[in-house]
């Protein structure tokens, strides 16, 4: 079952014995302030997958703190945040991910990559792990970065009109975590959002 | 450190395990009452006969102490009483160039944590700290002869008082926080070292830190300036005997990496279990300057240092690596900042901790990325490894950017030691407590290699200490 966003909800997620929970966010619309999601996986077996992607333009601020607690035995939280961020909007992402001394076998990632498309964008990450039990599988990643200078003159070298090659690079970006999502409807709409916004930088230019 | 041999077999012989918790006895040349005020203040300025801007600075420190408020995040410092601490303790009357001149019980101390013995086979100089001044310092005279100078900070600001109003506290300020105000208010002894343009120190600078009475406040204050060209590398070293009662260090270090220059600082503190380590240290790096923090932490009751770089100009480099171990009772809140404040400069940042029978390790660090600095690289990877279901590990790393043209990256893995590894290691022979050991020696070998070759050799002699009974 996937549950559909188009913000971070600003909630407190209880994760219940076994269940399995799949969030999804597409993020267009930034918010004032910060929101303040929380998944707290009491009970044993129980997993929560969330993937967020943002799309950030003009004024546009996404901020928002993921809290995700482990407080049973094998459980697992996982999230991923991708963001592409134009004009001067900007990305503020929290993440605060702790191990509880029960939580034996909790298996627990975070990950937030951010593309910055202009010069007036900016993004702040903050991946917090907090772990209490050696019995763990716990990790985060994050980068920030603009888009591969070397893959664009390589499409660029392979004929490709430079905005066609940009466009190319950012569907590749979001591609790695669209592909954990099963629901074919969903991916398709996500990515057609994509396309559209891209095609939008372009006519601001 | 490395522990001399003479040393080391009387540790064998008596099963000790510890080589550096015995106490010295020794008479003080002066030290001031508990507690600290104005009077304390002035005290210590009169016994240093010092300039009157000095005194203001530190008044005024003092000033600023009092109003900052301590840390609210982070480990507990709720064990700090302030009043309850000597803030100065001079062993002796002046610094000494010969080791014959040190008095004979101070002598007998760093005899057995192997100072001079060090000095004579791989270092191009030796300063040595105990309580709140510097008891000893020297320098190879090839490199006395090229101008650089390696004194005690104290000494520092009457033979160059120019050079020395022109950096004191221009990288860390005496309002930077409670502990930099406090330092700033009492500082004594540390190091000054400055080497002149196109000076090569091949050999390192070595200083070592000694806490030898009970409740002692240590707050040594090092300065270096590595003129444009020259390189060097200072290692600092830090022990202290074991009290019911705890002791405070609070260090001060400022480093200035002029144009195309290299400084290395290096850091094994070993302090006991009953000493906070609260510490500021921060560099600024200039046109392709290259700025290197080695950071070792074993010992103490709760250490709270990150190693700061200002990379001011293009081309600057940093480069960050700390390795902190937290046994039982300790709280190791260890990382590294790095600020790019101009653009074509890169860092990284390595972070590997440690922790056993509920000991705490963090890893905290900022990454910050001003506008319009581009073409800034950065990479910062935090690794963790616990040994047991009692300890703890976190990680709170930020990174805060506000430049488009950045390739910034961070990763973090926190892991157990791996049951394939021990069995494996086990089955060849091993008992858990030999493979375990050789586990966490592997952990930390990228970082221990960094080390110059006798202090590595310490550095894995002090981590299988550390290991030992922590199986079973």
């Amino acid at each position: 079952m996937i549950n559909f966003f188009n913000t971070i909800p600003n909630d407190t997620i209880v994760l219940e014995k076994n269940t399995h929970l799949f969030l999804v966010g597409l993020l267009k619309k930034g918010w004032k302030g910060q929101r303040h999601l929380v998944i707290d996986a009491r009970a044993k077996g129980a997993s929560c997958e969330c993937v967020f992607f943002i799309l950030g333009k003009d004024q546009n601020s996404f901020q928002a703190k993921i809290e995700a607690i482990h407080r049973a035995p094998h459980t697992s939280i996982k999230a991923r945040v991708r963001a592409v961020l134009t004009g001067r909007s900007k990305a503020d992402i929290e993440g605060i991910w702790k191990v509880e001394k029960v939580a034996v076998g909790a298996d627990t990632y975070f990950s937030h990559h951010t593309l910055l498309l202009s010069d007036k964008a900016s993004a702040k990450t903050a991946p917090y792990l907090e772990i209490k039990t050696d019995e763990v599988k716990a990790g985060h990643a994050a980068s920030v970065g603009k888009v591969d200078e070397d893959a664009l003159f390589y499409l660029l070298s392979r004929g490709l009109s430079e905005n066609e090659a940009r466009t190319l690079l950012v569907e590749g970006f979001f591609e790695n975590d669209l592909s954990s999502i099963t629901d074919e409807k969903i991916k398709d709409s996500i990515r057609k959002s994509i396309v559209l916004f891209l095609s939008q930088i372009k006519n601001e230019k | 450190m490395p522990v001399p041999k003479k040393t080391k077999k009387l540790l064998d012989k008596t099963g000790q395990t510890d080589a550096f918790s015995f106490k010295t006895k020794t008479k003080s040349f002066f030290a001031s009452k508990r507690g600290l005020n104005e009077d304390v203040i002035r005290e210590i300025s009169a016994q240093k006969s010092e300039p009157s801007w000095m005194l203001d600075l530190r008044l005024n420190a003092y000033k600023i102490f009092l109003k900052k408020k301590m840390p609210a995040w982070g480990p507990d410092l709720s064990g700090i009483d302030f009043n309850n601490i000597h803030y100065y303790v001079r062993p002796q009357d002046k610094v000494k160039r010969s080791w014959e001149e040190v008095p004979s019980e101070i002598k007998d101390t760093f005899d057995k944590l192997g100072i001079p013995e060090a000095e004579r086979k791989f270092l191009a100089g030796t300063g040595a700290q105990f309580e709140s001044e510097m008891v000893y310092h020297s320098l190879a005279e090839n490199l006395a002869k090229q101008g650089v100078i390696f004194e005690s900070t104290d000494d520092a600001l009457k033979h160059h008082p120019d050079i020395f109003k022109k950096y004191f506290g221009t990288i860390v300020p005496p309002a930077d926080n409670k502990f930099s105000a406090l330092n700033s208010a009492v500082w004594s002894g540390g190091s000054f070292i400055y080497v002149p343009k196109g000076v090569h120190v091949e050999l390192p600078l070595q200083a070592y830190f000694r806490i030898n009475s009970e409740n002692m406040g240590q707050f040594e204050r090092t300065l270096i300036i590595a003129d444009e060209g020259s390189s060097v590398h200072y290692v600092e070293g830090c022990t202290a005997p074991t009290y019911s009662s705890d002791s405070l260090h609070s260090a001060v270090v400022e480093i200035i990496v002029k144009k195309g220059a290299r400084v290395q600082y290096t850091t094994i503190q070993n302090w006991s279990s009953n000493v906070y380590n609260l510490v500021t240290k921060r560099a600024a790096a200039y046109e392709n300057a290259h700025m290197y923090w080695l950071d070792c932490n074993l010992g103490s009751k709760v250490t709270m240092k990150y190693p700061s770089i200002l990379l001011c100009k293009p081309g600057a480099k940093g480069e960050i690596q700390s390795l902190a171990f937290a046994g039982e009772g300790q709280h190791q809140d260890a990382g590294g900042k790095v600020i790019h404040l101009s653009g074509n400069t890169s860092s990284t940042i390595i972070s590997k901790s440690i922790s056993k029978k509920g000991g705490h390790s963090t890893y905290r660090g900022l990454v910050k990325v001003v506008p319009g600095a581009s073409k800034v690289k950065t990479r910062v990877v935090c690794d963790a490894l616990m040994l047991d279901k009692a300890s703890r590990s976190d990680t709170y790393p930020v990174m805060d950017i506000k430049e488009q043209d950045v390739a910034i990256a961070h990763e973090a893995t926190v892991a157990k030691i791996g049951e394939d590894e021990l069995f494996y290691l086990m089955s060849r022979g091993l008992s858990e407590e030999q493979a375990a050991t050789l586990i966490v020696n592997g952990f930390a070998s990228p970082i221990v290699k960094q080390l110059p070759m006798e202090y590595a050799v310490e550095l894995n002699r002090l981590l299988a200490l550390e290991m030992t009974g922590s199986v079973g």
